[in-house]
């Protein structure tokens, strides 16, 4: 048992590492699962509920599952690897950007699930009325489908970031664990616990469950009805 | 000036085929579709504003082709200037009032309208007398208040046809009676063909300038109901006789 210093380096540098991470994963989620979502949930199209069960997949699949398909497809041989590497001279095994990557995909159904169920109530008579209003499907969207189903999109978002700030098998699986390059929180309260670390690892624990209980409430915040439906 | 209105459908639904062939013309009066619930009343309504699909036929109002599928001609909702009052008005919860009056005319960007049409949204305000709640919202008003916000949205662009699909159903007896005469008003204000759907013999006798007999997707009859024996010589209408074609429309003999 060590008792290393609390240092900023030890407990910031994950911090705000998580925070990119999450935050830019949970806008990539919310932008891809609004799209799909409106589609599944607005207009017909072959094999549609077999699309919805595999985006469904990641919250079901074992992180490390996840983890290991995402290595074999980014990975140097793997199909998008290889060709990043080879045209963009990218590589995304062990950078933030792969963490990236894994937070977005497995944050991604909790954004698309709750914005399907959120456009699927809203009333298909609210739409046709705007159109008979001399509105376009955009202007539909933006005027009418989107602001009816925000609260829905809002409280998913929000778990998504909450679920993507706590990522940590795939994660670790695709960017590994290098401290102050892709050491998030999560992957630092393990590599604490195992050096014997114990304040660090109860600083950053109570750290990530004060986040956490900020997203929830804010994801509450939004739950909450501002006008009734007539 | 008038509407044609001659279209053809097939809808499967459940594996039953139910056929819609409808084919009557209407002028600047107030025409009262009448006929039982699954008639295909409501389809009619949906497809001369766009809003549903149709094989064959042809659709024309004061002129204007909206549908002609010889020619291919298939006008989007959105250019076909028609007015809906959706059964239960379909007004956006999410906006106040004046804002669901002023739809037609916003843009995505921004709810303020410019001179000409924020004008226009007041006139409508008054002519309904709806100005003291234009800033509350569709939850915080009354069903008949309600009504005439949808009506006063549908008018604002200034449609060439006014299509009200149960306008009554959701109101009380004693609203009902205030709201038709206010309805004939709109009439004369606005001088555009309206299209009511109904299943209130009431409706008929009260607003019905013309009638048309509507049963299992066809239209069974077409009667004029402005002159006599339907009305009598104050303009007044006759009720026993309207009663009877209804009667004999629905297949039953009066007695």
């Amino acid at each position: 048992m060590t008792s290393l210093p609390i240092t900023v380096e030890a407990v910031a540098i994950p911090l705000f590492l998580s925070l990119k991470v999450a935050g830019i994963a949970t806008l990539i989620a919310a932008l891809t699962g609004i799209s799909i979502a409106w589609l599944a949930a607005k207009r017909e199209f072959f094999g549609k509920e077999v699309l919805d069960a595999i985006l469904t997949l990641p919250v079901v699949l074992p992180p490390t599952v996840l983890g290991y398909y995402l290595l074999v497809l980014l990975g140097r041989r793997g199909p998008i690897g290889s060709w990043l590497e080879t045209y963009f001279g990218i590589n995304l095994i062990f950078t933030w950007q792969g963490a990236v990557i894994a937070a977005s995909i497995v944050a991604f159904p909790l954004v698309y699930k709750s914005a399907r169920t959120a456009f699927e109530g809203v009333s298909k008579q609210y739409e046709d009325a705007s159109r008979v209003l001399g509105k376009n499907e955009v202007q539909v969207f933006f005027l009418v489908t989107f602001p009816l189903a925000i609260r829905g999109i809002l409280a998913g978002s929000m778990l998504a970031f909450a679920r993507a700030l706590g990522e940590f098998g795939a994660t670790l699986m695709v960017a590994g664990s290098l401290p102050g390059k892709t050491q998030t929180l999560s992957i630092a309260v393990y590599e604490a616990v195992q050096a014997g670390h114990d304040q660090i690892a109860n600083f950053l624990v109570i750290i990530t469950s004060i986040v956490c209980i900020v997203v929830l409430l804010t994801s509450n915040y939004f739950l909450k009805p501002k006008y009734r439906e007539a | 000036m008038g509407v044609e209105v001659d279209v053809q459908q097939t809808f499967r639904s459940g594996g039953h085929d139910f056929n819609l062939c409808m084919q009557f013309s209407c002028y600047e009066d107030i025409t009262v579709l009448f006929g039982q619930s699954g008639a295909g009343k409501s389809l009619l309504l949906k497809i001369i504003a766009g809003l549903q699909e149709v094989h064959a036929g042809k659709i024309v109002i004061n002129e204007r082709v909206l549908f002609d599928s010889s020619k291919n001609i298939d006008v989007p909702s959105r250019y076909r200037n028609v007015g809906y009052l959706f059964q239960d008005y379909a007004l956006f919860p999410h906006m106040n009032v004046g804002e669901n009056i002023g739809f037609s005319k916003r843009s995505i960007l921004s709810k303020v309208l410019k001179g000409k049409d924020e004008e226009r949204v007041h006139e409508l305000l008054d002519i309904f007398q709806i100005k003291d709640f234009s800033k509350k919202y569709p939850s915080e008003i009354s069903g008949g208040q309600r009504q005439r916000v949808g009506l006063a949205r549908a008018l604002l662009q200034r449609p060439d046809i006014l299509l009200l699909d149960e306008p009554f159903s959701a109101l009380d007896p004693l609203l009902r009676i205030q709201m038709r005469e206010e309805l004939k008003k709109i009439q004369s204000i606005f001088k555009i063909p309206i299209l009511l759907i109904t299943h209130d013999p009431q409706d008929v006798a009260e607003l019905g300038e013309r009638l048309v007999l509507i049963k299992q997707g066809l239209v069974s009859g077409s009667v004029d109901l402005a002159n006599a024996p339907y009305r009598d010589s104050y303009g007044k209408p006759v009720r026993p006789e309207i009663r009877k074609i209804l009667l004999s429309a629905a297949g039953v003999s009066s007695a």
